[in-house]
């Protein structure tokens, strides 16, 4: 195989080879990484929007937050796609980096994978824990 | 690995990702530190890409544990947002939202390069930086 067809530029080949080994993210992983990075863009933005502009923003304290969620249900989901999304690219990229220090074998990815799908699970819980007080208080 | 027939080339970063990808990243940064060798624009930017998702990264969980304020209550949490006026916090605010933007808008020029190889990479290399800080100098005022 020509070298340049194989590793010509490591930001842009994997629309062009999404097969599997340590090199590459497969076709997920790619998905996943750039698919999330565009919607997270949208996500990104709304946040701030309703961070510094929307009628309830502005203060932060614990009743803007609250009314800012009670006031429309889409401000929810704002939020709660922002805390997907966020991990979802955060986790995947952070493979990235590991595969580009290329010092994996093929079942320490696996680990790797397994150990970064478990974070992903607790921060999103811990996420969903923080959304729910801020709805309706524990204390 | 041969890579002599590809320095006539053009293209920089084209001779780096070859030469690179036979080494590991840490590898990459200490032969290029020492031997005095220019990285092309494009390897700069593949670099700063990864320090700043790992910088977005680590912001995200430090955001969430100082949002876990609120299981302690509303005047705990309350206070604790208080601090966020401090002028050195807004300062980080203004550095988060560059490195935000920067990576935002190289992530777009990944993109793009993606969906068309033919695109011309130093030229959006050029536009994603610009638009960072363009967009960097708006959001001051609004932190602020």
């Amino acid at each position: 195989m020509n070298i340049l067809t194989k590793e010509v530029n490591v930001d842009r080949p994997p629309a062009f080879r999404f097969g599997g080994g340590n090199e590459t993210l497969g076709l997920w992983g790619w998905f996943g990484l750039y698919l999330s990075g565009a919607v997270l863009l949208f996500f990104i933005l709304s946040h701030l929007w309703v961070i510094h502009y929307s009628p309830t923003g502005h203060e932060l304290t614990w009743k803007s937050i609250f009314e800012s969620f009670k006031a429309h249900y889409i401000i929810r989901i704002i939020d709660i796609g922002l805390l997907v999304f966020c991990i979802i690219h955060g986790l995947i990229g952070f493979r990235r980096i590991i595969l580009d220090l290329d010092f994996l074998s093929k079942s320490g990815d696996n680990w790797v994978i397994g150990g970064l799908t478990i974070i992903g699970i607790i921060l999103f819980i811990f996420g969903l824990v923080i959304f729910g007080n801020f709805i309706s208080p524990s204390v | 690995l041969d890579i002599s027939p590809l320095k006539k080339g053009r293209d920089k970063n084209m001779i780096y990702r070859i030469y690179f990808n036979k080494k590991t990243v840490l590898q990459k940064i200490i032969d290029r530190t020492f031997t005095g060798d220019k990285m092309g624009l494009g390897a700069y930017l593949w670099v700063a890409h990864r320090i700043s998702g790992l910088v977005l990264l680590l912001f995200f969980v430090v955001h969430l544990f100082t949002l876990s304020s609120i299981i302690d209550g509303e005047t705990i949490f309350d206070r604790k947002m208080k601090l966020m006026d401090a002028t050195w916090i807004k300062v980080g605010e203004v550095i988060l939202i560059a490195v935000l933007l920067f990576h935002c808008f190289n992530g777009l020029r990944l993109i793009l390069m993606n969906l068309f190889p033919r695109s011309n990479e130093n030229v959006l290399a050029y536009i994603s930086i610009i638009a960072s800080i363009v967009f960097t100098l708006v959001v001051i005022p609004i932190i602020f």
